[in-house]
C-alpha cells in the first residue's frame, strides 16, 4: 500500500520534505501513480542542475541541501567525460527511467491528490530513520533536532526521527532501481555513497573516492588558464614545495622495528640473525636506535637495554682476550639487558686456522652466557649473504638452536634514494595533472579509448533518442496529452540551462554546436526544439525539425568524410492522430568503413508494457546509432552488444505477421551483433497497419558498402492510409544482382538468415533471385572454387555440397533458422585451406574483406611473423588485437564483420576459452567473449582448420616427399645470392654435357633430378648414382639434413639455453582435454572436409624447370647451377601461396634473370663453372611485387 | 577472524569486474593496521576469491597495476583453481587513506599484508603468482613462511634493480636518482614516457590499461613505492627460499635485464626453472596474456 504524501512528510526534516515535494511534483507532472525513489533523485538532480532555481516548492535558499547529491556526483563520477556531459546523461537516464513507470489513468492524474509515496521509497525513509537513530555520526544531528523540537514544545517521540536529506539519499542509493539507472549513466552508487559520506575537506584536499580522481579537466574551463599551465613547461609537481616531513622512504626504521620485535619475543627464536645486502646497515641502524632510545622503534620490553658491539673484537679474533671480554659482558648484563652484536659473520667464517680455535672458544663462551642470562642477554649478528650464514652454521652445527637464532631477511637498504618524501602533497592537483597527462597519452588512440569506456556505451545523450521517446511510447492515445504537458514542463526546466533562444530558426543555432561538436548542447537544443514544437506546432513540424537535426548531426559529427551520406527514413503514421512516428537517421559513411550493420526490428503491440519494452529498444538503438556517429574515426562499439542482448521483442499479435515472427527472431539476433563495420547493412521495414491500433514496423534496410547507395525494402501491410516517405531503392538492387555477384551475395546471406521471407510482398524480389542462384548452381559453385584453388577437388566438392546443404536447410545440426555454417578443414595443405576459405568469403559474401583469418596457435607473438606462409595473413592480426585474448579477438571480428568467413587456423591449439566459446557458438548461435558478451554467429561461416582429420591423425603418404609441408611452412624470405663455386674439382660432375645439373634427366627420374642439386650444396659426391632406391634413400637423407640445416639457421634465442630444465616438455592435462574437445568438435560441425597433402615435389619440378629456363637463357648451357635447399624451400613456399603463377614468372624473369646476367658479367664464366643459388640468414628487406620473394638476388 | 569464511563467500559472489568491488560500507572507513582484523584488511585490499578448484593460487599484481591486471588471465584458471586476488596497499583501487607512509617503508609490510590475508582466508597451502614488486613480496613471504607456499611463480622478477658490481640490475643509481627527480619535477612527462616503455610491446590496449591503473595511484604514493622498490635488495636472502620457483621472463623488459633471470635461477634456494616468453615488455599479463597462460599452467600443473 502506498503511503499518503503527508504521512511520509511527517518523517522528514525540512530539507528532505522539500525534496520530497519536488519529487511528488515530478510524479504529478508525469501522471505517475506513485512517487518513487527515482522521482526523488530526479528532482534532486533537476533542481540542482537548473542554476536559476527552477524548483517550485523547494524555496529559495535551498541550494545547499540539494547540492549534497550534486557534490557527491561530481566527485564520484568517472573522469572520462566532462561533468556537464555526464550530468546531462544522468538526467536523461533518469528521465527515461521515469518514462518507463506506469502512468495513472487520466482521471486520477487530474485529481488534486498527489501521487502517494511508493513502498520502496517509504522503506528507504524507514531505513534512513533507523540508520540515523543508530549512527553515531548523525546522532548529534538527531539530538539537535530533538532539542529544537523540544524547544518548540512539540511532543517528539523517538520514532519521529526526522530524516535528514543525506540519510535519505544514502538510503535511496541502496535501491537497486536507482543504482541501475545511475549505472546506466556511468555512476556507481557505491561511489556516490562514499562521496556523500566523506564530504570534501576545505580547498582541494579532499580524499579520493576509490578509483575516481576527484578533479578533472572539465572542472577547469579553458578560460581560467589551466590549459596554458598544462602546455607550458613549468608544470611542476608540488613535491618540492610540499613540507618536507620526517618520513623517509628508507626502511631503516622498519628494519629496527622488526629486529626489536624479534628481541621482544617470548618464545624461541629471540636472537636475530640479519641476512641481506642491507643487513650490516640495519644492525648499525638498530644500534643507533638503541642509543638514542628511539621509542618509536623499540618495543616497550626493550626499554633501557644496552647495545654492545663486539664487532671490532671479532674482527681481530687472533688477539682477542676472550676471558676478559666475557667478564666485561657479564658485568654489564648484570646491570641491564644487553644486546650483543657479533657483527659480520663473514669475519668469523674467514678467519685463519689460529682464529678458528679462538672462534670456537668465543662461540662456546657466548653459548654459555646466553644460557645463563636468558632474558637479559640477546645476541645478534649479520651477514650479507645467506651463503655466509650457512658456512657459519656448518662450522658450528646446531648453533642456530643453541643460540636460538632467528633469521631475519633484510631486504631494504636504509640509504635512501632521492631524498625525502613529502608528507602531504596536494593530492588534488597531482591528480589533475596525472589524469591530464593520461588523456594526452591516450588522445591519439581515441578509438581504443572509446572502446574502453564501453560501459557507458549507452549513455551518450542523443538527439534521436528524445524523438524516439516521443514517437514510440507516447503514441498511445490516452497519455498523449499528459505527455505533452509533461514534456513542456521538463523541457522548460531543461531549457533554462541554455541561454540560447530557440524561438528562431534551428539553423541559426547550428553553427554553434557544430563548432563545438557538443552533444549536450545538441541535446538541449533538441529539447528546446521539442518544447517549441510541442507548445503548439504540429507534430509533423517536429518531425521535420528532428529530421533536420539528425541529418545535420550526422554530417557534423562526420565532418571528415567526404562521402558521408545521410539518410533519413521517416514513416508517418496517421498524422491526424499523431501516432506511429518512427524515424531512423542513418548515416552511412563509406569512406571510413565505420558503417555499422544493424537491423532493428520493432513490433508494436496493444499492450502498454510491451510498448515500454519496445521503447527501450528504440532508445538504445538510437543511442547506439548516435554513438557510431560520434566515433567517426572508426571505433567499433562492440560492447554495445551487451546492452542489446537484453532486448526483448514483443511478439506479434496479428496473424498476418506470423510469418515474420521467425524472421523477427532472427532479426533480433542480428540486431545484437553490433558491428561498426561493413558491407551489407540491413534495415528492413515491414509496415503493417492495424486500423485503430498501433502500427508495426519492421525495418530491414540494406546497404552495400561498395556503393554509397541505400536500399530500403519497404514491405507494406494492408494499410492504405500510410504515407510512406522513404527511399524505396529496391530497384537498385535487382539490376545489380544480375550483373555482378558482388551484390547478389548479400542477398544470398539474407536467405540464410531468413531475414526476408516475405515473398508475397511487392518489393522483396531480391531474396528470390538469391535463392535461385545458389541452389541451382552447385556445379558453378564448384567450378568457381576450383578456379580459385586449382587442386583438392574432393575437398571442393565436399565444401560446395556442405554449403548448399546448409543453405537449403538440410543441415546436419538442428536449427534451420540459423544461418551459420561450421566446417572443419582437416589434414594437410594449410595454404590450400586458407585459399579455399578466402574463396568462400569472396563467393558467398562478395568480397575478400569478408574474411577473417585468425591463427590460434600464435595468437600474440607479434612482431610480424617471419615465415613466408605466415606472412600472408599478417594483416588479420593487426595492432588492434595485440594483447587481446583469442576469444575476444574472434568476438570482435565477428562483431565487425558479421557476414564473413571466420577462418581459424590451428584450431586444435585453441585455448580453453576459445574451446568453450566455439562449442557454445555451435550450440546456441552466440559466441561469448571473455566478458560474457555474446555475439551472434548467425550469418557467419566458421571454417576451422585442423591438421588432424577425423579418425586418423595425419594423412599417410605412400611415397616419401622430398619437400614436406613442415619445412615449407618454416621457410622464410631470406635474401638470396648467387655465388661462384670456387673449387669444382672435388665434385664429380656426372656427364660431360651437363648444362644444368637439373635439367637433363627430368623426364626419367624426377627424384633424381633435383636431389643432385641438394647433394651438391651439401658437398656430397654421389651425384651420378642412378639407382632408384639409392636416390630415394639419399634423397630422404638429404631432406633430413636439409631440415637440420634449416633449423640450425633459425636464430636460436640465446636465452632459451638458459632455460635448460624448463618444464616445457611436460605433458599437460590440457592436451587430453584438447583431444577430447577436438573429437567432440568433429562430431558437431556441419561437415568435416579432409584435404590432401600438397604435392610439393611436383611443384618443385616446375620451379626447377623455370629456374633452368632462366638460367639457360641468361648464362648459357655450359654452366652448372646448384640450388640450396633453403632457397628451394623459399621458392616453394612463395609458389604455394600464389593463386596464379604470373607474379612468379615475373620474378624468374626480372629478378632472377637479371641477377644471372649480372653474374655472367661479373664472374666471366667459363665452361663447367658452377654457380650456386644460396641465401644468407638475413631476411630480405623488400619483396618483389606480388610474390613473397626478395626483390633482388645479390651477386656476390 | 570469526567471520572470515562468511566474507569469503561474499567475495566469491563478486563480479569479475573488480571495479565494482568496493567493500567499503558504512560511514566509517575501516582502518588498515598491521595487527588489525583480517576482515578489515580483506575489505581494504579488495580481496576476492574466485574460481572453483581445490588448489589455491594467490595472484599478486605489480607496481602501477591493480588486481584487474589479472583479468585476462583469470578465465584460464577459474575452472581448476581457487584464485585469491587482492590489491597491494599502494594500488590505485585501494583507498589512499590507508597508505601509511610510516609503515610501508619496506616490502616486509606488504608481506605482512599478504600473510594476513592468507591467514584470514585460512589458506594453509598455496601457489603464489607475483609480478614485479609482488614477486619480491612473494620471495620474502616464502622465506618467512616456507610452509605456506607450494611454489612461487615470479613474473618479471628482480631481486635488485640497481647495478652493483658484477650484478646487473638494469639501473644505475644515478639514473634512478634522475628518474626520481624527473618524477618530482615533471610527473606528466615521466608518466607519458613510462607506460608505453613498461608495456614494451606495441599493444595499445595494454598501454591504455596500464596507464589507467598507473594513474589511479596517487602520485606521491607511487613515488614512495618506487623508492621502496629501488631500496630493496633481496640478493642476500634468495638462498633462503625453499619453495620451488618458476621465473617467467620476457625477452625484453625495460625493468629487468635477462641476466637477472639467470641470476635468480642460480641464487634462489629452491628448485628453480626459468621460462622465457617470446614477447616483449614488463607486463606480459596485459600485453600477451595467452602466451603467459601456457607457462603459468605448466607451472601450476607440474607441481609434484
Amino acid at each position: 500500500m502506498p503511503t499518503p504524501v503527508s504521512n511520509a512528510r511527517a518523517c522528514l526534516a525540512a530539507e528532505t520534505a522539500a525534496a520530497l515535494d519536488d519529487a511528488v511534483g515530478v510524479a504529478r507532472r508525469r501522471a505517475h501513480i506513485q512517487t518513487t525513489s527515482l522521482h526523488v533523485v530526479y528532482a534532486l538532480i533537476i533542481s540542482t542542475s537548473s542554476s536559476s532555481g527552477g524548483r517550485g516548492g523547494g524555496g529559495g535558499g535551498s541550494s545547499a541541501p540539494c547540492s549534497i547529491l550534486r557534490d557527491a556526483l561530481s566527485r564520484a563520477r568517472s573522469s572520462a567525460y566532462s561533468a556537464r556531459l555526464q550530468f546531462k546523461a544522468l538526467e536523461l537516464c533518469f528521465g527515461v527511467a521515469l518514462d518507463r513507470l506506469p502512468s495513472s489513468n487520466r482521471q486520477a492524474a487530474e485529481g488534486s491528490d498527489d501521487p502517494p509515496v511508493s513502498n520502496s521509497l517509504m522503506a528507504a525513509v524507514k531505513r534512513s530513520q533507523a540508520n540515523q537513530r543508530r549512527n553515531p555520526d548523525t546522532f548529534h544531528l538527531y539530538q539537535q533536532q530533538q532539542q529544537t523540537a523540544a524547544a518548540a514544545g512539540g511532543a517528539t517521540s523517538f520514532s519521529g526521527v526526522k530524516v535528514e536529506l543525506q540519510q535519505l539519499v544514502l538510503a535511496i542509493l541502496d535501491d537497486p532501481v536507482v543504482s541501475r539507472v545511475f549505472g546506466d549513466a556511468g555512476f556507481r552508487s557505491m561511489d556516490i555513497k562514499l562521496a556523500i559520506l566523506r564530504p570534501p575537506p576545505p580547498i582541494l584536499h579532499f580524499p579520493r573516492a576509490p578509483r575516481c580522481p576527484p578533479l578533472f579537466l572539465c572542472n577547469f574551463s579553458s578560460g581560467d588558464g589551466f590549459e596554458t599551465a598544462l602546455t607550458s613547461k613549468e608544470l611542476f609537481f608540488p613535491f618540492s614545495t610540499a613540507p618536507i616531513g620526517d618520513l623517509c622512504s628508507d626502511g631503516g626504521e622498519e628494519n629496527c622495528r622488526r629486529i626489536g620485535e624479534i628481541l621482544a619475543r617470548k618464545k624461541s627464536g629471540q636472537n636475530p640473525m640479519l641476512v641481506g645486502v642491507g643487513a650490516g646497515e640495519a644492525a648499525r641502524e638498530f644500534a643507533r636506535a638503541v642509543e638514542q632510545k628511539n621509542l618509536a622503534v623499540l618495543p616497550l620490553e626493550l626499554r633501557g637495554i644496552e647495545f654492545i658491539s663486539i664487532e671490532k673484537e671479532v674482527a681481530e679474533l687472533g688477539s682477542l682476550e676472550i676471558s676478559t671480554l666475557m667478564e666485561e659482558l657479564e658485568k654489564k648484563t648484570e646491570s641491564s639487558g644487553v644486546v650483543l652484536n657479533i657483527g659480520d659473520l663473514n669475519r668469523m667464517v674467514e678467519g685463519s686456522v689460529k682464529c678458528d680455535e679462538q672462534e670456537s672458544c668465543l662461540v662456546s663462551e657466548l653459548t654459555r652466557l646466553l644460557e645463563v642470562y636468558h632474558g637479559r642477554l640477546w645476541l645478534m649478528g649479520w651477514s650479507t649473504t645467506y651463503e655466509t650464514y650457512m658456512k657459519f652454521l656448518s662450522k658450528h652445527p646446531m648453533l642456530d638452536k643453541d643460540w636460538d637464532l632467528q633469521l631475519l631477511p633484510i631486504t631494504s637498504l636504509s640509504t635512501s634514494l632521492g631524498g625525502c618524501m613529502p608528507r602531504s602533497p596536494s593530492y588534488a592537483s597531482l591528480h589533475r595533472m596525472a589524469v591530464l597527462a593520461m588523456l594526452q597519452i591516450l588522445a591519439y588512440r581515441r578509438h581504443s579509448l572509446m572502446e574502453s569506456f564501453v560501459p557507458f556505451g549507452g549513455f551518450f545523450p542523443t538527439a534521436c533518442e528524445s524523438k524516439s521517446l516521443f514517437s514510440s511510447v507516447y503514441q498511445s492515445m490516452f497519455c498523449y496529452e499528459n505527455c505533452n504537458d509533461k514534456y513542456k514542463q521538463e523541457a522548460a526546466v531543461n531549457i533554462k540551462d541554455h541561454s540560447a533562444s530557440f524561438g528562431g530558426q534551428e539553423n541559426a543555432n547550428m553553427p554553434f554546436w557544430l563548432r563545438k561538436a557538443n552533444m549536450v548542447s545538441l541535446q538541449d537544443e533538441h529539447d528546446g526544439a521539442k518544447d517549441k514544437t510541442l507548445s503548439g506546432v504540429k507534430s509533423l513540424d517536429l518531425q521535420r525539425t528532428n529530421k533536420e537535426d539528425c541529418s545535420v548531426l550526422c554530417s557534423a559529427t562526420i565532418p571528415n568524410n567526404k562521402k558521408a551520406c545521410t539518410q533519413n527514413t521517416e514513416i508517418h503514421d496517421d498524422a491526424e492522430t499523431e501516432r506511429g512516428i518512427d524515424s531512423y537517421p542513418i548515416s552511412a559513411c563509406t569512406q571510413n568503413t565505420s558503417m555499422r550493420s544493424k537491423s532493428m526490428s520493432l513490433l508494436g503491440n496493444k499492450d502498454l508494457s510491451r510498448l515500454q519494452i519496445r521503447f527501450s529498444e528504440t532508445e538504445q538503438f538510437q543511442r547506439e546509432n548516435f554513438l557510431s556517429h560520434q566515433v567517426d574515426d572508426h571505433a567499433s562499439p562492440s560492447s554495445v552488444t551487451s546492452i542489446m542482448t537484453d532486448l526483448v521483442l514483443g511478439t506479434p499479435h496479428e496473424p498476418i505477421y506470423n510469418k515474420e515472427s521467425s524472421d523477427l527472431q532472427l532479426q533480433k539476433d542480428h540486431s545484437k551483433e553490433f558491428s561498426a563495420s561493413w558491407p551489407p547493412k540491413k534495415l528492413h521495414m515491414v509496415k503493417g497497419n492495424d486500423p485503430g491500433l498501433r502500427t508495426q514496423e519492421v525495418h530491414v534496410e540494406e546497404f552495400s558498402s561498395s556503393l554509397p547507395t541505400m536500399t530500403v525494402d519497404i514491405v507494406r501491410g494492408n494499410g492504405p492510409d500510410l504515407p510512406l516517405e522513404s527511399f524505396s531503392c529496391s530497384d537498385h538492387q535487382e539490376p545489380k544482382s544480375k550483373s555482378s555477384p558482388l551484390i547478389v551475395t548479400p542477398s544470398f546471406s539474407h536467405i540464410s538468415s531468413g531475414c526476408t521471407s516475405m515473398d508475397d510482398k511487392p518489393s522483396s524480389a531480391s531474396p528470390a533471385t538469391g535463392q535461385t542462384i545458389d541452389i541451382g548452381n552447385y556445379k558453378s559453385f564448384c567450378t568457381r572454387l576450383m578456379n580459385k584453388l586449382g587442386r583438392q577437388e574432393e575437398a571442393i566438392s565436399a565444401v560446395s555440397q556442405a554449403i548448399i546443404d546448409c543453405k537449403t536447410g538440410q543441415r546436419r545440426r538442428g536449427g534451420i533458422l540459423r544461418g551459420d555454417i561450421w566446417l572443419i578443414f582437416g589434414g594437410p595443405d594449410k595454404i590450400g585451406k586458407r585459399i579455399m576459405a578466402l574463396a568462400l568469403a569472396e563467393m558467398i559474401y562478395g568480397s575478400k574483406e569478408n574474411f577473417v583469418c585468425i591463427d590460434l596457435s600464435c595468437q600474440d607473438i607479434f612482431p610480424c611473423p617471419k615465415t613466408i606462409c605466415a606472412r600472408q595473413n599478417v594483416h588479420g592480426n593487426g595492432v588492434h588485437f595485440r594483447g587481446k585474448m583469442s576469444v575476444d579477438h574472434i568476438a570482435q571480428e565477428l562483431s565487425r564483420k558479421p557476414l564473413s568467413v571466420i577462418f581459424l587456423e590451428n584450431v586444435e591449439r585453441a585455448d580453453l576459452l576459445v574451446q568453450n566459446s566455439l562449442c557454445q557458438a555451435i550450440d546456441t548461435g552466440k559466441f561469448p567473449d571473455s566478458h560474457g558478451r555474446q555475439f551472434s554467429v548467425n550469418n557467419s561461416i566458421f571454417v576451422l582448420a585442423a591438421s588432424s582429420t577425423q579418425g586418423q591423425t595425419f594423412f599417410e603418404r605412400k611415397d616419401y616427399p622430398i619437400f614436406s609441408e613442415e619445412t615449407i611452412l618454416d621457410a622464410r624470405c631470406w635474401q638470396m645470392k648467387i655465388i661462384l663455386q670456387s673449387a669444382p674439382e672435388s665434385i664429380c660432375i656426372p656427364k660431360s654435357n651437363v648444362s644444368l645439373s637439373i635439367t637433363p634427366k627430368t623426364r626419367n627420374d624426377r627424384l633424381y633430378v633435383y636431389s643432385p642439386s641438394i647433394f651438391l650444396s651439401k658437398r656430397k659426391l654421389k651425384v651420378s648414382d642412378g639407382c632408384e632406391n639409392g636416390t630415394l634413400q639419399s634423397a630422404k637423407r638429404a631432406h633430413k639434413t636439409a631440415k637440420m640445416f634449416l633449423d640450425l639457421n633459425v636464430p636460436v634465442e640465446e636465452l632459451e639455453a638458459l632455460d635448460s630444465n624448463s618444464a616445457g616438455q611436460e605433458e599437460l592435462p590440457d592436451v587430453e582435454i584438447s583431444k577430447a574437445w577436438m573429437e567432440d568438435l568433429f562430431n558437431r560441425v556441419d561437415r568435416v572436409v579432409d584435404f590432401k597433402p600438397f604435392d610439393f615435389d611436383a611443384l618443385a619440378e616446375i620451379m626447377l624447370q623455370n629456374v633452368s629456363k632462366t638460367f639457360h637463357s641468361t648464362v648459357g648451357p655450359d654452366c652448372l647451377l646448384e640450388i640450396d635447399p633453403k632457397v628451394m624451400n623459399e621458392l616453394l613456399a612463395a609458389a604455394w601461396l600464389l593463386e596464379t603463377r604470373g607474379a612468379l614468372d615475373y620474378w624468374f624473369d626480372k629478378v632472377l634473370g637479371k641477377s644471372f646476367t649480372e653474374a655472367r658479367c661479373t664472374y666471366k664464366l667459363s665452361n663447367n663453372s658452377i654457380l650456386r643459388l644460396a641465401c644468407d640468414d638475413v631476411l630480405a628487406e623488400k619483396n618483389a611485387p606480388g610474390v613473397l620473394l626478395p626483390s633482388t638476388v645479390i651477386v656476390d | 577472524m570469526g567471520g572470515s569464511s562468511n566474507n569469503q563467500n561474499q567475495n566469491q559472489n563478486h563480479n569479475h569486474n573488480h571495479n565494482h568491488n568496493h567493500n567499503h560500507g558504512g560511514s566509517k572507513v575501516p582502518e588498515a593496521s598491521s595487527g588489525g582484523s583480517g576482515n578489515k584488511l580483506l575489505q581494504v585490499l579488495n580481496v576476492r576469491v574466485v574460481g572453483s578448484g581445490e588448489r589455491v593460487v594467490v595472484l599478486s599484481h605489480g607496481f602501477g597495476t591493480d588486481q584487474s591486471a589479472w583479468n585476462r588471465i583469470l578465465p584460464y584458471f577459474q575452472r581448476d583453481y581457487r584464485l585469491i586476488l587482492y590489491d597491494l596497499i599502494c594500488a590505485g583501487s585501494v583507498n589512499p587513506d590507508h597508505f601509511d607512509f610510516r609503515r610501508y617503508t619496506t616490502l616486509d609490510s606488504y608481506v605482512d599484508d599478504l600473510l594476513s590475508i592468507l591467514h584470514a582466508l585460512r589458506v594453509d597451502r598455496c601457489f603464489f603468482i607475483g609480478h614485479s614488486i609482488s614477486a619480491m613480496i612473494g620471495i620474502i613471504a616464502a622465506i618467512r613462511r616456507p610452509d605456506l607456499f607450494l611454489k612461487l611463480i615470479l613474473i618479471c622478477a628482480s631481486p635488485r634493480f640497481l647495478n652493483d658490481g658484477d650484478y646487473h640490475g638494469g639501473f644505475e643509481r644515478g639514473e634512478v636518482e634522475k628518474v626520481f627527480f624527473a618524477m618530482e619535477s615533471n610527473y606528466k612527462a615521466w608518466v607519458q614516457g613510462f607506460a608505453p616503455l613498461a608495456v614494451g610491446a606495441d599493444v595499445p590496449a595494454a598501454v591504455q590499461e596500464f596507464s589507467r591503473t598507473l594513474f589511479n595511484m596517487r602520485p606521491d604514493i607511487s613515488l614512495f613505492v618506487c623508492r621502496t622498490v629501488f631500496n630493496s635488495d633481496l640478493r642476500g636472502v634468495l638462498g633462503l627460499v625453499r619453495a620451488p620457483c618458476v621465473v617467467i621472463q620476457t625477452a625484453k623488459d625495460v625493468s629487468v635485464p635477462l641476466s637477472v633471470a639467470s641470476y635468480l635461477k642460480v641464487q634462489l634456494g629452491g628448485r628453480t626453472t626459468v621460462e622465457l616468453l617470446p614477447v616483449e615488455g614488463h607486463l606480459p599479463h596485459l600485453s600477451a596474456p595467452s602466451i603467459l597462460v601456457q607457462p603459468l599452467r605448466r607451472a601450476l600443473a607440474s607441481h609434484r
